[in-house]
């Protein structure tokens, strides 16, 4: 049989999508790079894992219950969240990881027709599900790697039903403190719904970083993202909320899918929620890493975007995608950045002690190993002219 | 626009005048169009004779500076070997005067290719370029170079500005000939295959420029940075390549190449992978993957192991290679090459579109009938997705071609860039 008519049965700004080919298992990395380990510093995960109660839930998992379908929307784990959030049970729904929250947004909110207005490199999956979902895209470039308040305004119109501000930002660790972000609120209006995506709050211990959960009530056009794949170290159970007013998040919950959570997904998060001694360790965990980076960076003259975060930038005299193989051959996986439109860019995830000093070694032995420009002709394979 | 009919000669009036009413309403003249419509009849007959009462698919295409006429059909081609520029159809017999038509009908095209396609089916297709006059005013080097800004949307005038630097200040071999004259190069640009970055001063003087295009499905090909000053703008050479980088940096492609006039620094962000020199001027060809890296079988000759093996470990890929081992299977049973002449700088290139046992033959075909007409550099890419390619590395290195350059990704695998070159007598 031949195939179907896949021109006339594909919507245009679908067939113009690239799908997003992710990594390749770890286990084929290490065979296609010839390495033994693989020091995973390309995803921001926590190299701690989860915390201990999360842990042992996950240890004593009866497999039996797999047989039994999941709460079908995360019940018991909106209920303790939301005593621990402060707010109603109603103002929280649940997705298999905030890609899918962003998902349920951009659904409830855009046809054809409306436009999201974010940042140019900032996470790209809001981006991305909106243009295969035939939304309009405005981008406003970055100010000095921090979203720029007035870049946004000014896109915004009266098809604009999404502002998505990512704070702090992914990758470059900016972020608005309370006082410019109720500004940016206030100018704006309440006739677009603003996305405060907080996939890093937990890493964030500034005074002056706002938390979005506490403008809710004084911002009901406001819905936070935030994930337990970040700081709770449950980004292969892929789970992730979003909050807002009980009238917003009606809205979102009939595009939601049901059932999308799984039951080990919710139960290691209840586990997870207040670990406070588990947070303190690994921001603790993070600090340090920043900071030895930073000194790497600086003794090696590449400048680099440290954050509060648990990843930094850093820019290096060559190309990214050829950094990203020489460390994979080194046996470090780190995210390249022209993908996120900074060429030349990489960004390097915060782990362990000793992982970090190794890790710094292997830049020192890249840079140096690149930039000898007297070999430029040789590697050519001409004479020089 | 598309038109589907049955393969009958009866049917050719209508395949050759969709294909001239598709022309003359994208404003081609008749002289440009006449040499397509009768490269289309001619396919057309010669299809009809091969596959009769088969379905074909007619697409015309303008491409602004060319009208591209693309036939798709359910089965393989038949014997394709006349489209070789090599074929000369023999006078004495009633084949070889029926394969006549068909030898004039593919010489009037200016560019033709065949290949099976993925989504089931193959495809010939046949191009032709439109004509252009020379360039107006000679070039002038302006004074003024910095302070500059890029643009990707420059005005015409600064296109025009940047076809007559090129033609002014480089090697015909160290660009491709249709970045000139400059209505051309308007047109290449005004469709959706090319694109510009320029550098200018607030007063509109050009500093350089950089071109690309996307013809190839994985990768995009660079060409530049062309300046005003080489010698005093590496932070040029970078911005306009970062430029580059930001243009392509989220989309479809896997990688960029550049064909650049003066060596890379590192700094640029593309990597080396190797060079072309030629009495007038190098071309240093640097490569930029846009992704990361997730490996590929790569087939080889055993002759050309030492070059890829070099170059692949040098550019860190991750690569399965496989020495390729002759075990007498058909392949594609013979053997045709795809050609595009630049007659200004004495180069041609051939692109292996099928390779069968006739490879060596063929090959040798077609260097005696570019020597014998002049050309002193001949390019022949090998792809290492395609195992059965490796067959021509023997007939290749035997001939007097030397590896010199790769592409990472630049066909279904890495493609190896081959040169042979002769000193002009």
């Amino acid at each position: 049989m031949n195939l179907p008519p896949l021109d006339l049965l594909v919507p245009q700004h679908v067939r113009q999508f690239e799908a997003y080919v992710p990594s390749p298992p770890d286990s084929e990395l290490r065979k296609m790079f010839g390495v033994e380990r693989l020091v995973r510093m390309n995803n921001n995960e926590n190299p701690f894992g989860p915390p201990p109660a999360a842990a042992a839930f996950l240890k004593s998992f009866d497999p039996a219950s797999v047989a039994r379908y999941p709460s079908g929307d995360c019940q018991p784990l909106r209920i303790r969240l939301s005593d621990y959030l402060g707010i109603k049970v109603s103002q929280l729904l649940f997705g298999n990881g905030a890609n899918e929250v962003i998902s349920f947004v951009i659904k409830a909110f855009c046809q054809q027709g409306d436009n999201i207005v974010t940042a140019d490199r900032t996470f790209a999956v809001y981006e991305w599900i909106a243009r295969f979902s035939g939304v309009g895209v405005k981008l406003a470039p970055l100010d000095d790697f921090g979203f720029d308040d007035e870049g946004l305004l000014g896109l915004v119109d009266s098809r604009t039903k999404l502002v998505f501000i990512c704070n702090p930002n992914n990758p470059t660790g900016s972020w608005w403190n309370r006082e410019r972000l109720t500004r940016f609120l206030d100018r704006l209006g309440p006739n677009h719904i603003v996305v405060l995506d907080e996939a890093y709050f937990e890493f964030m211990d500034q005074p002056d970083y706002p938390d979005g959960i506490s403008l809710l009530p004084q911002y009901p056009n406001l819905i936070i993202f935030r994930t337990f794949s970040k700081m709770f170290g449950l980004a292969g159970l892929r789970i992730g909320y979003l909050a807002g007013s009980e009238a917003v998040v009606d809205i979102v919950r009939k595009t939601a899918i049901v059932y999308s959570v799984n039951s080990i997904a919710q139960e290691a998060a209840l586990a997870a929620l207040d670990d406070l001694e588990f947070i303190r360790a690994t921001r603790a965990m993070v600090q340090e890493g920043q900071q030895m980076l930073a000194e790497q960076c600086a003794a090696l003259k590449l400048p680099i975007l440290s954050s509060d975060c648990n990843f930094a930038m850093i820019k290096l005299p060559f190309s990214d995608t050829l950094a990203y193989r020489l460390l994979m051959q080194q046996g470090f996986m780190i995210r390249t950045m022209t993908g996120f439109r900074f060429p030349g860019w990489i960004r390097v995830s915060m782990v362990k002690r000793d992982e970090m000093r190794l890790f710094c070694d292997a830049l020192a032995r890249l840079v140096h190993s690149r930039t000898d420009q007297s070999m430029l002709a040789k590697t050519y394979g001409v004479s020089a002219s | 626009m598309e038109l589907k009919l049955e393969l009958d000669p009866a049917r050719m009036p209508v395949a050759v005048a969709f294909v001239e009413s598709a022309a003359r309403t994208a404003g081609f003249e008749e002289r440009e169009y006449a040499l397509l419509t009768l490269s289309v009849e001619e396919l057309f007959l010669a299809l009809c004779n091969a596959m009769p009462g088969c379905e074909v698919g007619l697409k015309f295409r303008d491409l602004r500076y060319a009208a591209e006429v693309c036939f798709h059909f359910p089965q393989p081609p038949p014997d394709l070997r006349i489209f070789n520029i090599t074929t000369r159809p023999d006078h004495e017999t009633d084949e070889g005067l029926a394969r006549m038509g068909l030898f004039l009908a593919s010489r009037a095209c200016d560019q033709f290719s065949v290949q099976q396609i993925p989504q089931g089916g193959w495809e010939i297709l046949l191009r032709k370029e439109r004509r252009y006059p020379a360039a107006g005013q000679p070039f002038t080097p302006p004074t003024q170079l910095k302070p500059w800004s890029i643009s990707d949307t420059p005005s015409p005038d600064a296109v025009k500005q940047l076809s007559g630097l090129i033609a002014a200040q480089y090697a015909a071999t160290q660009f491709p000939e249709e970045f000139t004259p400059e209505g051309r190069l308007l047109d290449k640009l005004a469709s959706s295959d090319y694109g510009v970055l320029l550098a200018q001063t607030d007063q509109g003087e050009l500093s350089g420029g950089l071109i690309w295009r996307t013809a190839e499905r994985r990768i995009v090909e660079c060409f530049g940075p062309y300046l005003n000053n080489p010698a005093d703008s590496g932070l040029l050479v970078d911005q306009l390549c970062e430029r580059l980088c930001l243009q392509f940096g989220r989309s479809r492609f896997l990688g960029m190449v550049l064909y650049a006039p003066q060596a890379l620094p590192p700094s640029a962000g593309f990597e080396p992978s190797g060079a072309l020199e030629t009495p007038n001027g190098t071309v240093w060809t640097g490569y930029r993957m846009l992704d990361e890296e997730f490996g590929a079988v790569a087939w080889l000759p055993q002759e050309l192991l030492p070059f890829y093996t070099r170059w692949s470990s040098s550019m860190a890929l991750s690569r399965d290679i496989r020495e390729y081992h002759d075990s007498g299977e058909t392949g594609d049973g013979l053997t045709l090459f795809g050609s595009r002449l630049n007659r200004a700088a004495g180069m041609a290139q051939l692109t292996p579109l099928l390779v069968g046992r006739d490879a060596g033959q063929v090959l040798a075909e077609h260097l005696d009938l570019l020597d014998n007409e002049g050309y002193t550099t001949v390019c022949c890419t090998l792809d290492t997705g395609h195992p059965f390619q490796s067959l021509l590395g023997q007939h290749l290195l035997a001939s007097g071609f030397i590896p010199r350059i790769l592409v990472p990704w630049g066909g279904k695998g890495d493609l190896l860039q081959l040169y042979r070159q002769r000193v002009q007598q």
